[in-house]
């Protein structure tokens, strides 16, 4: 086999590519070099080739200067649609490209819809709708026989209905399996039962009322194909076969948890609301923590558990709250405000406390004291940098003076307390506090301390150099270069144009009419990936490193274009805020 | 300038005895590959020895059913066109060629061809670097160029690694003038380094 055949296959999105659809691509294939400084596409002119780049590195000129390295493609829109292409390329080093046939190219991409979409994705930058996919695939396609928890509870044709009902009740399931000399003949379900007894039968054998003609399932089948049969069929229970072997038995039910993997977390949820022991509420964070895990490994997104997981923590506190108020006679007349990443309601595995009170009259500082201990009992760490409600308790006027103090003294110390404070979120007692707070802070706040703040956000760049991603094989820190400098970039246009929402993602939307329709997208594209990933990584690690061999090839290609996109969006941010002029 | 790499497994290195099993043609238009019209059969040997079997990774089977190469030789003639052979110690592999087109009635005669070693020395003496043998193999120099030595000993696989020696070095002569064959051709005697292995 010809090398590049090798070395294609072997990345997204040649990937995808059935061996005969791989074979037409490099039946048109050239592989050409570029000298450095050679012109590979001038700006509007038409190209027959989509290039891919092999080695080298290869300067995109167009309003914006893009770098692409080896592994990226180009000109793919203007090879495939035959329209001019919008910047000019150039060899910014010897360069030595794979060149496609434009024409086949477009029909492999009309045969193989996953390799279609991979390229409309990244035209349009929408991550989420790839992994997206994959994720559905992968719940979707997994085998039955991993829905089966237990062994099957068999009862033979003579089996009086009575006992068989009995077997039901004390080993708590809705079917027997009905075995006649090992083999299964037939099912005997709850709806079988209730047959028996409307006809006054229950003395009768389970024979005549079992369904007989057996809906199974192979073990290896994937769940959707079961679930299709159990509609089609009409039935609510599926026997699992392995040949002749019984495997087990699943219900409908089973087959709905696959596709609602929260249901366990929304039932403590429930609990949570109602009980007032505090070892309850720790033994319910802790399996909030491990169904967490789970639910990540099923391939459940950031998006949908930040905002399951934030409903679970924010009630934590207000049980906690509420149950110490009685104990310590402490009124409602105080707004208790989380920071961090509880603030942006972009928790998801329990981080640090971070938290404060602004009051009319003051509240005793014991009773603020014992909700820090007690948010630290239940599962919450106390912070290490002591923002918690024992330090951190004002008068709605004292916080006030200081928020003009933060914003009129721009020292490190101050922008420090405003990153932190900005994202403060009302979470128990009088709102009407901290929405005077808020409306103060619009009110005071001042373009020198927001140009230092976008200053600041803009001063650690995400690892992208000219070879692509820095030191991938050292490990990434996501946080510190993906996702901070977003959120700390979007807290400062939020809070310019007096924005009230604290969640980096609503407060990104709610910025359309200054970043543009397209800026929008992209970071909420790339934030939400970040976060997907960081998560993935916390689900068996504790930091914040990605090392490059625990990331799918399709992630590293997406790494790379989120760093790209918050790069350039830093760029925006910079000039916007005349950062450089400071 | 229109090439031709070529790669040609043999059952062995003696041209009296030993016969073609495999070639690979990969044509070149100036300093592009052209990938999609690569071209690799294997031959039938009217005997082959087995002791060989382990070094090419051809198995009997495969030879067993493969063409003779009379009945491919016309389109092993077509694929090289009258392109200007380029490989690792080409002679040898043009020597072998002809032996078996003579053996199909065949005379062909391979006028002109490139050693990408000789090309090597030639660079040696442009930038006063002489290369010793060693630096000369074919692993030597895909190690300098940074081409990946993958899947050795397929025909198509070494013919795609010379080919890939052959874009860089004639990238790096074009950088210093040397931008037609007659020019290297004048190069090469003026130098005298040409010598009986590398031949022209």
């Amino acid at each position: 086999m010809i090398p590049p055949k090798e070395l294609l296959r072997k990345i997204v999105p040649f990937s995808y590519l059935t061996g005969d659809e791989l074979d037409r691509l490099i039946g048109g294939m050239e592989v050409e070099i570029f000298e450095e400084g050679e012109t590979i596409i001038k700006k509007g002119k038409k190209t027959k080739y989509v290039y891919f780049i092999y080695s080298g590195r290869v300067l995109l000129k167009n309003d914006v200067e893009e770098r692409l390295t080896k592994g990226e493609l180009f000109a793919v829109t203007s090879a495939v649609e035959g329209t001019p292409f919008n910047a000019t390329a150039v060899a910014e080093e010897d360069t030595i490209c794979y060149l496609f046939d434009g024409r086949v190219f477009r029909e492999v991409m009309e045969s193989n819809s996953k390799f279609r979409i991979f390229f409309e994705t990244f035209a349009e930058r929408r991550f989420r709708e790839l992994r997206f996919d994959t994720q559905v695939e992968e719940l979707l396609l997994k085998p039955v026989i991993e829905l089966v928890h237990r062994r099957p509870i068999t009862c033979t044709p003579d089996c009086v209905v009575k006992e068989a009902s009995r077997t039901m009740l004390e080993k708590s399931v809705g079917s027997l399996v009905v075995v006649n000399a090992g083999r299964p003949v037939g099912i005997f379900t709850d709806t079988d039962l209730k047959k028996a007894v409307a006809s006054e039968r229950i003395d009768g054998e389970v024979r005549e009322f079992m369904t007989p003609n057996l809906i199974t399932s192979e073990s290896r089948e994937p769940v959707f194909e079961a679930y299709i049969k159990m509609i089609e069929a009409g039935v609510n229970h599926l026997v699992i076969v392995n040949g002749d072997a019984l495997e087990g038995v699943i219900s409908i039910k089973d087959v709905l948890s696959v596709f609602e993997p929260f249901a366990k977390v929304i039932r403590i949820y429930r609990r949570l609301r109602r009980t007032d022991d505090f070892t309850e509420m720790r033994d319910m964070m802790a399996t909030v923590r491990d169904e967490v895990r789970v639910l990540v490994s099923k391939g459940v997104g950031f998006h949908d558990l930040s905002r399951m997981i934030n409903a679970i923590y924010d009630q934590t506190y207000v049980r906690v709250i509420e149950l110490l108020s009685k104990e310590y006679g402490v009124h409602r007349d105080f707004s208790w405000v989380n920071m961090g990443s509880s603030g942006r309601k972009e928790q998801v595995i329990a981080t640090d406390q971070d938290n404060a009170v602004i009051f009319e009259t003051e509240v005793p500082q014991e009773f603020l004291a014992e909700v820090n201990e007690t948010m630290d009992y239940v599962g919450i760490p106390k912070c290490v940098a002591g923002y918690m409600a024992s330090n951190w308790h004002h008068s709605i006027d004292e916080w006030k003076r200081m928020f003009e103090e933060w914003f009129n003294e721009p020292v490190p110390k101050n922008l420090r307390l405003l990153t932190v404070f900005l994202d403060m979120r009302h979470i128990y007692g009088d709102k009407r506090l901290y929405d005077e707070l808020i409306d103060h802070i619009f009110e005071v706040k001042n373009m020198q301390a927001l140009r230092f703040l976008a200053y600041d956000a803009t001063s650690l760049e995400p690892p992208i150099g000219i070879f692509g991603i820095k030191d991938i094989d050292k490990g990434i820190d996501v946080k510190k270069h993906g996702i901070y400098p977003i959120v700390n970039a979007v807290r400062v246009f939020a809070v310019d144009e007096g924005i009230r929402e604290t969640n980096t993602l609503s407060r990104i939307s709610e910025l359309e009419h200054v970043f543009g329709e397209r800026r929008v997208e992209e970071l909420k594209e790339s934030f939400e990936f970040l976060q997907d990933l960081r998560l993935k990584h916390q689900a068996h690690k504790s930091d914040n490193l990605i090392n490059q061999n625990e990331l799918e090839k399709l992630d590293l290609v997406i790494l790379r274009e989120a760093f790209k996109i918050i790069k350039n969006f830093q760029g925006f941010v910079r000039r916007y805020y005349g950062v450089d002029r400071l | 300038m229109r090439f031709a790499v070529v790669d040609v497994e043999t059952t062995g290195l003696d041209l009296r005895k030993d016969e073609v099993i495999s070639v690979a043609i990969l044509p070149m238009d100036g300093l592009k590959i052209l990938v999609g019209s690569a071209y690799h059969t294997f031959v039938r040997p009217k005997s082959f020895r087995v002791s060989s079997i382990k070094y090419h990774g051809i198995t009997p089977e495969i030879l067993e059913n493969a063409p003779s190469f009379c009945e491919v030789s016309e389109e092993i003639m077509e694929k090289i066109d009258d392109r200007v052979l380029v490989g690792h110690g080409v002679s040898i592999d043009v020597e072998f060629l002809q032996k078996e087109f003579g053996k199909c009635g065949k005379k062909v005669r391979f006028e002109k061809s490139l050693d990408i070693a000789l090309v090597e020395r030639v660079i040696g003496e442009i930038f006063g670097e002489r290369p010793s043998r060693e630096e000369l193999t074919l692993e030597s120099l895909a190690r300098k160029y940074n081409v990946p030595l993958v899947y050795r000993h397929s025909a198509m696989a070494d013919a795609y690694i010379e080919a890939q020696i052959f874009q860089i070095q004639m990238m790096r002569l074009m950088k210093y003038g040397i931008n037609s064959l007659s020019a290297l051709e004048s190069f090469i005697s003026r130098l005298g380094i040409s010598d009986s292995h590398f031949i022209f």
